[in-house]
């Protein structure tokens, strides 16, 4: 049975169209997902269903009846409730005082009573939260719980869950999917919005593709593979398994022994880490996100007081070389893992941001003066080299999608041919197509002879890219494996600590490298 | 106005033409403008920098008290090294008035509107402590202290009016300071901090060390315009020789939109209003309590109107945002 139906949905801004004559049919007790690169027009899509946007052109069914949303409070009494990607939760509030907020107009409220309510409408639906709980205190999974409840709350049976995984671990995502199977399962409509493929194939009944906001095809899953999703998505071929060349490595690049590092809190955040990188090789960490990955990566870029242990780069010792002296040896290219917090400066251009660290130096300066033709002689090479999508070289970097952001990243960290490339999550937040660019330039600079650290949560990205994988686990190395013999299964064991039983210590070893 | 009775169209015809047209009124505006100038582009940089300056009232006094010391007890050297030695006093005493809080800032991280603004009474209670006590002139009947010498005095600018050479000072500064952003490494990197902490921190640009140097120059040009005021108009140090300029240029650098073109083209129109308040009072009937509150309402009206803009300008983002597609891989 159709529950609801969109007919020729169009939405445009501006000159713009980003929904274009949009037709869906989902039926209800569905999970039905909607694919598409950034910027397919998925999230206008949703925001028009869920009552932020007017459509321009088309009509909403439900239940066969025309509807029509004036506001989000609209759609959700028609049932229609949005979880988005980032939480709409007051973190210092409590579980009940988040879930009926908003929906008490009377001037009694009793939260004993109210929260008895959630408690038992939670275990009605296995979603266990404790409803006293401050939201705040709750981890990422709990509180996608509490905002899921919060809809429910409302009666909702339309559920559009906007990239709900973006933010969970692999556990969680796995309990997410539980919880929406079971709500499927009670006649609930659910919309799952992703661009991550294997998720979908995993969960889903049917996956409608956008391209360039219109539908490209709608397909039942298991009737194509993921190939085929990733073609309809793009437009193109997407190549899934890199064809990566052997390795040729080279000298040694960077050797690690016995680190140890504090984090922001003082809180021993690796504790005696020691490896060694050769030139043309990718080390790859594995490992749940807040194991130390982060606190690796900044004591390598020297933006981390290290407390034990040294550093070495190319055998000279850079363990307390600040970050300025690192930056202007340029030897390191660090990618960090959120561009737009610390890669960029977002109110700036492009040029200003592609000389973030040699606005110093000749050619770009000369004694403090900046030397402008040579600044965009070296945005118009670096918009050409890495094919920087932008209609004007003035343009700021807010004004860029997320792939065209890393991009500009990606040039300037690899401008300069570094020895050392530091790249942490490198393609989170990013679509097939600028991942596959994203690693393609890793590679390239793999062959050219660079050493490369690549940190990412995702494991099927570290066990594509690396040539050896580090499982990291609490601050050390649970060990460190060779990427072409090892399976999922041992990664993910590893992952969560387990060190095997009969340890291949001739990888560990022959991976160190001995300091004379 | 018309609730005081007087005519507005006739009084601002009055003000303007009393503190633009009149040849002594240009000269009262351009004094005025002065302090408000030096101050106001010291702020600006420091909000450049992420930092906001509300110590302009104490920086003032301080650096009115450092030109003064230098005016009154330095004897026998030739016009063209006193003023500048003196001058260099007042941004020195001024610079030190910013510095503290922004190394208390940088090292820290106490928060700098916190400490700018205490600052300020400490400024003003010790210049009002000096001119009661140590500096006094003898048998003065309020607490002065004596003519600086005349090595030291700033040129009058205008012949006739009372228009000294502190408008030039401010001027050139704006001047430095504007082109300092537009083409200069520093200027870049003052930037970086103000926009990205995070960035300039992972770019290796030391943010600690750009933030007391941007805290020690504004309270430094603050200091420059304390200066100004005692070498070019009073000359001499009072109890109080700013009336607020040190809060009206924050208003003049955040009216600016980060222009320093903006901050002399504000600075101008705060000044003629200041000097247009007296003419006023005299010859239109209205208390000049009535113009500030005039002040206060322009202030509030740009306010309000940047703050629509900003709406405006963040809704077409956030649809810029809905644009993305354009770029396709």
């Amino acid at each position: 049975m159709v529950y609801l139906r969109l007919k020729g949905i169009t939405k445009r801004f501006g000159t713009f169209v980003a929904n274009n004559a949009i037709d869906l049919d989902v039926n209800s007790g569905e999970i039905h997902a909607i694919l598409g690169e950034n910027g397919a027009g998925k999230t206008t899509l949703m925001n028009i269903l869920s009552g932020l946007y007017q459509p321009d052109g088309g009509q909403i069914y439900l239940q066969g009846r025309p509807v029509r949303f004036s506001s989000s409070s609209d759609a959700i009494q028609h049932g229609i409730g949005m979880i988005h990607q980032h939480f709409m939760l007051v973190p210092q509030l409590s579980v009940t005082e988040n879930i009926i907020l908003g929906t008490e107009f009377g001037s009694k409220l009793n939260l004993r009573q109210k929260a008895n309510e959630i408690e038992l409408m939670s275990r009605n639906y296995n979603l266990q939260v404790d409803p006293t709980a401050i939201v705040g205190n709750l981890p990422v999974g709990t509180q996608q719980r509490v905002e899921i409840l919060k809809v429910l709350y409302r009666g909702v049976k339309v559920l559009i869950l906007d990239e709900p995984t973006a933010v969970l671990t692999p556990s969680e995502v796995e309990s997410l999917f539980i919880i929406l199977r079971q709500l499927a399962a009670t006649n609930h409509t659910i919309l799952f919005i992703s661009h991550k493929l294997d998720e979908l194939l995993d969960l889903c009944n049917r996956v409608t593709v956008l391209r360039r906001g219109q539908v490209a095809e709608t397909v039942v899953n298991g009737s194509v593979s993921k190939a085929e999703l990733a073609k309809l998505m793009v437009g193109r071929d997407v190549l899934f398994d890199l064809q990566k060349p052997p390795p040729n490595l080279g000298t040694d690049v960077l050797q690690v022994r016995n680190l140890h590092v504090e984090d922001d809190r003082h809180l021993a955040a690796i504790q005696g880490i020691s490896f060694g990188l050769r030139a043309g090789e990718i080390l790859g960490i594995a490992g749940v996100d807040g194991n130390g990955q982060r606190e690796l990566a900044d004591a390598i870029a020297g933006l981390r007081h290290i407390t034990q242990g040294t550093i070495k780069l190319e055998g000279v010792e850079i363990t307390h070389w600040s970050a300025q002296q690192r930056v202007r040896q340029l030897k390191i290219g660090y990618i960090p893992e959120d561009r737009q917090k610390i890669g960029l400066v977002m109110s700036f251009s492009i040029s200003k941001n592609l000389i973030l660290k040699t606005f110093n130096q000749f050619p770009f300066s000369r004694h403090g003066i900046f030397l402008f033709s040579a600044i965009q002689t070296n945005t118009h090479r670096s918009i050409e080299q890495f094919d920087i999508r932008v209609t004007s070289e003035q343009l700021k970097v807010n004004q860029l999608s997320g792939g065209n952001q890393q991009k500009v990243v990606l040039a300037r960290e690899l401008s300069g041919n570094p020895k050392l490339i530091i790249a942490m999550q490198p393609c989170r937040g990013l679509d097939v197509g600028a991942t596959e660019y994203v690693q393609r330039q890793l590679l390239a600079e793999r062959q050219r002879g660079a050493a490369i650290l690549y940190i990412s949560t995702e494991l099927e990205e570290v066990m594509m890219m690396s040539d050896r994988i580090a499982m990291m686990y609490r601050g050390q190395f649970v060990d460190i494996v060779d990427a072409a013999t090892t399976t999922r299964e041992e990664i993910g064991l590893l992952m969560t600590g387990n060190r095997r039983t009969n340890t291949t210590t001739d990888l560990v070893t022959t991976s160190l490298i001995e300091t004379e | 106005m018309i609730l005081t009775g007087a005519n507005p169209l006739e009084a601002y015809s009055i003000l303007f033409r009393e503190s633009l047209m009149d040849y002594y009124g240009i000269g009262n505006t351009l004094n005025r403008m002065a302090p408000l100038l030096l101050t106001s582009c010291g702020v600006l940089l420091a909000l450049k920098a992420g930092q906001l300056n509300i110590g302009g009232e104490g920086q003032i006094h301080m650096g009115g008290l450092g030109a003064a010391i230098i005016g009154l007890y330095v004897h026998g050297l030739p016009s063209f090294i006193h003023i500048p030695l003196a001058l260099f006093g007042g941004f020195v005493f001024g610079g030190i008035w910013g510095g503290i809080p922004g190394y208390l800032k940088a090292v820290r991280g106490v928060n700098e509107v916190i400490t700018t603004l205490l600052l300020n009474y400490i400024g003003l209670n010790i210049v009002s402590y000096m001119v009661q006590r140590p500096m006094i002139e003898l048998g003065a009947a309020s607490p002065f202290t004596p003519v600086i010498a005349d090595s030291a005095k700033l040129p009058i600018f205008l012949p006739g009016s009372a228009a000294h050479a502190g408008i030039s000072l401010g001027l050139i500064t704006a001047a430095i300071l504007g082109s300092l952003f537009h083409r200069s490494t520093l200027g870049y990197k003052i930037e970086v901090v103000g926009q990205n902490p995070v960035a300039a921190r992972y770019a290796g640009i030391s943010v600690s060390r750009i933030i007391m140097l941007v805290m020690a120059i504004s309270g430094g040009l603050a200091g420059l315009a304390g200066a100004s005021e005692v070498m070019g108009l009073k000359y001499r140090l009072f109890e109080v020789i700013s009336p607020g300029y040190g809060y009206e240029a924050v208003a003049i650098a955040l009216l600016s939109r980060g222009s320093f073109a903006g901050v002399v083209m504000t600075s101008l129109f705060f000044g003629a209003l200041r000097s247009g308040v007296n003419v006023l009072q005299r010859e239109a009937g209205i208390p000049f309590t009535i113009v500030y509150a005039i002040q206060g309402l322009t202030v509030l009206f740009i306010a309000i109107n940047l703050a629509v803009e900003h709406k405006v300008l963040t809704r077409m983002t956030s649809r810029q945002k809905e644009l993305k597609p354009v770029e396709i891989k």
